[in-house]
């Protein structure tokens, strides 16, 4: 492979890169979110709420992101009739975001627990409710435990992200192939695969700085 | 005769088939200084943790100045009083932890406005205002903008008192608020104790310092596998304790 070639590729790859960094941030927000509610709905006493939050978690951690991915973009449009169905992007996004809440809801909900419980009995003393025991003393604490495991799991997403080519994204990976079969050089794969690199290096140093930065206090 | 600030009235509570409270009647008085000794096991900390719901009882009353706070009878709940208003009673009462249980997140500061500020909706002008005096009153003012993990375990403690007085309480409760410091941190977390009794503050203290009960309470009670065993004033309980376990308890505590 020729280095004129590569070149040539270049914006094509990058705007690639852009929609992956936009699918993979979007949606961990959205999975954040979520996963934020549904650890709480585990923690919750009541036993429709907890049982409601554990079956989201095993539906979406039990099925193959792809298989959802197939099922938000081909077969939820049957549910209506006519079918109606989402455009590729905002259905990239929910499956990505609703696959990634139900791993979230598990390093949150272990990180809530993993708070001593004199905190919480603490804040009660106080005469807090634990609603805001909850906002304002223990998940504020579990933050700087949550940012290793979301690191992962952020970089995890932005490589599962690929998975949505097959509804026609043209993210990185997508783009990538359709080079490679359009030039018959399936040596584009390398410089695909920096920009992969690229990508997750500059994370995983955001990530190491707020660790840093929630670290302050112990 | 002052007030009735606490008063327990048959009050028993399991863990499942462990019995860790059996059958207390207990009154405690405004401006009284009660502590509670007894060997581990004997049910001190569960009868101070049922003051303020930390744990529920399994039968009797539990009334704080004159508001029933939590009533069972055979296990059924009786209680005909809101969240709310259960948590508004439980708020009079500041209580002092073993581990200090200081929020850690927060500095020396942030902790003592906390809760006025989400609970009682202080301004915070109003709450920092106040927090300085307290931290002043317990001799912190300089270590205000740290965090609780720079500090020694006697500053903690100190500020974790702070911070429960910040909620203005009518009673203090204090779960061996000394076991878990090095020996010479006890004497200014003591220090800071004396100074409330002398104010007048109504407390409750479970304690392994006898140095402390003797010196600042008005009455001692002795508990043992969770009953009153016996209960008198601190000369009469440390120079003549009646009951032969008090007797052999304090032989190897003194």
């Amino acid at each position: 492979m020729k280095f004129d070639q590569i070149m040539n590729a270049m914006p094509a790859l990058l705007r690639g890169s852009v929609v992956t960094i936009e699918l993979t941030i979007i949606s961990i927000f959205f999975g954040l979110i979520l996963g934020l509610f549904l650890a709480l709905g585990r923690l919750s006493k009541n036993k429709i709420i907890d049982g409601f939050c554990w079956f989201y978690i095993w539906l979406f951690r039990g099925t193959p992101l792809m298989m959802q991915i197939f099922f938000i973009y081909f077969a939820f449009p049957l549910f209506f009739d006519p079918p109606r169905g989402l455009p590729d992007f905002p259905s990239a996004l929910i499956a990505l975001s609703l696959n990634s809440a139900a791993y979230l809801a598990e390093i949150i909900r272990a990180a809530i627990q993993s708070i001593d419980k004199g905190q919480m009995e603490a804040a009660k003393a106080l005469g807090m409710s634990y609603g805001q025991a909850m906002r304002r003393v223990i998940v504020p604490q579990s933050y700087r435990r949550l940012i290793p495991p979301v690191g992962n799991e952020f970089i995890m997403l932005l490589k599962d992200s690929s998975l949505v080519a097959v509804i026609g994204m043209t993210e990185l990976m997508r783009i990538t192939s359709q080079i490679s079969n359009r030039t018959g050089n399936a040596m584009i794969y390398i410089p695909a695969a920096a920009l992969y690199l690229a990508m997750t290096t500059v994370f995983t140093i955001v990530f190491e700085r707020l660790e840093k930065k929630y670290s302050v206090y112990e | 005769m002052s007030n009735v600030m606490i008063k327990l009235e048959k009050v028993c509570k399991s863990f499942g088939s462990l019995e860790v409270l059996r059958n207390i009647d207990l009154e405690v008085r405004q401006g009284e200084v009660l502590s509670i000794i007894g060997p581990s096991g004997s049910g001190k900390s569960t009868l101070l943790r049922s003051l303020n719901h930390l744990e529920r009882i399994t039968s009797g009353r539990v009334t704080i100045d004159g508001e029933l706070i939590d009533e069972k009878v055979d296990g059924k709940d009786q209680l005909k009083v809101s969240h709310k208003k259960v948590a508004q009673i439980c708020s009079e009462l500041g209580m002092v932890f073993q581990r200090f249980n200081l929020f850690p997140h927060m500095t020396v500061l942030e902790n003592i406005i906390e809760a006025p500020m989400t609970v009682k909706k202080v301004s915070k002008a109003e709450a920092v205002a106040f927090a300085i005096e307290l931290l002043k009153k317990v001799g912190l003012e300089d270590k205000k903008n740290e965090y609780p993990s720079r500090l020694s375990g006697g500053q903690q403690q100190r500020v974790a008192i702070a911070r429960a007085l910040a909620m203005k309480p009518k009673i203090m409760l204090f779960d061996e608020p000394t076991s878990a410091l090095d020996p010479e941190l006890v004497g200014e977390v003591l220090q800071v104790m004396k100074d409330l009794a002398k104010e007048g503050m109504t407390m409750v203290v479970v304690t392994h310092e006898m140095g402390f009960a003797k010196e600042v309470c008005n009455r001692v009670i002795f508990m043992d596998k969770g009953e009153i065993l016996e209960e008198s004033s601190p000369e009469e309980i440390f120079s003549n304790p009646k009951h032969e376990r008090t007797k052999s308890f304090l032989q190897k505590v003194l």
